[in-house]
């Protein structure tokens, strides 16, 4: 992913030409009036750039874009930018509390199964890491709901706070309140994460159990937890961090899924809402900024991996 | 185990195929047939899986649901992997720009999270079964034209490809009848968990209410379910379609798991 710039041109391009496949002449709405005669629609047209060839579109549509104009919404003809600066903070809290989540439960299972591999507890987590593969998230957070927030009436089934809070309620409560809500998104949203990280943290955790310095250190003595520790996870993370990128678009695409279930006000529900709506200027603004999102998270990995791996320079001839 | 799990998958799997198949036969009732004085009524001697608030059979729509979720799973499959393995064999073999400008265009797709550019391209085109199969494709084939195009990078280096040249063959038959036929068995793979893939996706649109709205589907059962009193006191309506979904792509998972370790000379076991 080390170049980019072509990426970024191709996901412009792109997402303009889905927004000029939308069905639909923008002007075709006024057509059947008869106030408006043709030609008037006709120098409505050429006002409007509609007569342009597709790139001089693209053009203009992409320097829009870069001045922040992502055009209104149809629906609610707020401007898109606007809407999703609304909710862009609540899906990103909750992918990176989600990738955290997964992270930590990932690399720990998947480093328990290797170092016991073949054992019972590693045959149970790779069951259930197969169960967490293949379960769809809005069934896995049905059952959430249907077990903690209906039958036990542990957690809230939805929403982000508690509307009746107390306006003299301290901010800890607040927190802890807001907290309660995010627990069963969260668990939703990494369990199919944390399974696949679990399934990669394995196979790699068994790569290095099987290379020679681990002998080495062995042979001199050293203790079993003390070479787990020094020498095989920091090896081993260097292919972890490599698919943390490759995760985020799994969390992205649940984040849809388990914000609409949860009602989080969030990108992930505004773009179900514009694509059943058939909102093109919002579900293409949304688009666009969760394909920037993923190439920036891409540069962090490339960096943190150049921070992790001393042996990586990018850009140095020789 | 592995081999066993494999096992079971196929066996599920195939239970599933021929109820889609001979879903006229195994289903009771049509998948839009309303049983009047039968509404919301739980499993019983008639309604095996009960019925909804509008007196829909749950059982019969679960069997065409299988029709629905298999079809667009498999052909999705299919074309995904096929597209992908044309593209990767062009552009391992072929390399400089044409390598160059394909592996961007494949960049540029993966950085579009999978299932909000499948929402966008719903919206704008219309959730016909059709345009569901052909979006998905469209979007998921990246995977596998990677996968082909390293294996036929450290291949066309091989001797027997050197050697076919020097016999005078043309570059399309080293491609196709040399080169291909050594990346088949991971495409086997490939496809299964694309199928397994595919179908979750399926799942997602039409639980989110853009799938095919002509069709009976096991997303779309699990989507009326939202409601609180259905999670609570009616668990036929929503859990034997999740436990579908789950088991289907379980299952495919299992089988391509299982493959791998098979045709995999390099897995020692």
């Amino acid at each position: 992913m080390a170049v980019s710039i072509p990426v970024l041109i191709g996901i412009t391009i792109g997402t303009f030409l889905l927004i000029s496949a939308a069905p639909g002449d923008p002007l075709l709405a006024y057509a059947s009036l008869d106030d408006f005669s043709d030609a008037q629609i006709t120098r409505a047209r050429a006002e409007l750039g509609l007569d342009d060839s597709l790139p001089e579109q693209y053009l203009r549509w992409l320097s829009s874009i870069l001045q922040g104009n992502f055009g209104r919404s149809l629906v609610t003809q707020r401007s898109v930018a606007a809407e999703i600066a609304a909710s862009f903070g609540i899906t990103v809290r909750l992918t990176l509390l989600a990738l955290l989540v997964s992270t930590a439960v990932g690399i720990g299972v998947g480093v328990i199964s290797a170092v016991r591999q073949y054992s019972l507890l590693d045959y149970a987590f790779t069951f259930i890491s197969f169960l967490g593969l293949s379960m769809p998230g809005f069934f896995l957070a049905l059952l959430l709901v249907a077990v903690f927030a209906l039958s036990l009436g542990w957690l809230p089934t939805s929403g982000m706070f508690t509307l009746t809070l107390p306006a003299e309620a301290s901010a800890w409560e607040r927190f802890w309140d807001s907290a309660r809500y995010l627990v069963l998104p969260v668990i939703a949203l990494s369990a199919p994460d944390a399974a696949s990280l679990a399934r990669y943290t394995r196979s790699s955790m068994l790569d290095v159990l099987g290379q020679t310095y681990r002998a080495t250190a062995r042979a001199k003595g050293l203790r079993e937890s003390y070479i787990l520790w020094r020498h095989l996870l920091p090896n081993a993370m260097l292919q972890i961090i490599t698919v943390i990128a490759l995760r985020l678009p799994g969390l992205f695409g649940g984040s849809v899924v388990v914000e609409t279930i949860f009602n989080f006000p969030g990108m992930g529900l505004l773009s179900v809402r514009a694509a059943t709506d058939k909102d093109y200027p919002t579900i293409m603004g949304i688009t666009l900024i969760f394909a920037l999102l993923l190439l920036a998270a891409n540069f962090a990995a490339d960096m943190l991996y150049a921070i992790f791996d001393p042996r990586v320079q990018y850009d140095q001839p020789g | 185990m592995r081999h066993r799990l494999a096992m079971i998958g196929a066996i599920i799997l195939i239970t599933m195929l021929s109820a889609a198949l001979l879903a006229e036969q195994i289903a009771r009732f049509d998948y839009d047939e309303r049983a009047r004085g039968y509404r919301d009524s739980p499993p019983n001697s008639v309604h095996w899986l009960g019925t909804d608030r509008l007196g829909l059979d749950v059982w019969s729509n679960l069997i065409y649901g299988a029709r629905v979720s298999l079809t667009v799973g498999i052909t999705t499959g299919l074309l995904a992997v096929g597209i992908g393995a044309l593209v990767g064999l062009v552009s391992g073999y072929t390399g400089g720009w044409v390598d160059g400008a394909l592996m961007r265009l494949v960049d540029t797709i993966i950085a579009f999270p999978t299932l909000v550019i499948v929402l966008a391209a719903i919206a704008l085109l219309g959730a016909s079964l059709i345009n569901i199969i052909l979006i998905i494709s469209l979007v998921t084939w990246t995977g596998s034209a990677r996968l082909v195009r390293a294996q036929v990078l450290s291949l066309r280096s091989w001797d027997f490809v050197t050697a076919s040249r020097a016999l005078g063959a043309s570059d399309w038959r080293i491609l196709f009848r040399h080169i291909a036929p050594n990346v088949v068995s991971s495409l086997l793979v490939a496809v299964t968990l694309s199928i397994a893939g595919s179908v979750l996706i399926e799942a997602n649109l039409s639980f989110l209410g853009l799938g095919d709205p002509t069709q009976p589907s096991w997303g779309r059962m699990l989507n009326a379910a939202q409601s609180h009193t259905i999670l609570r006191t009616r668990w036929w309506l929503w859990i034997p379609p999740g436990l579908a979904i789950v088991l289907c792509t379980l299952s495919f998972n299992f089988v391509g798991d299982g493959l791998r370790d098979a045709l995999d000379p390099f897995t020692t076991r």
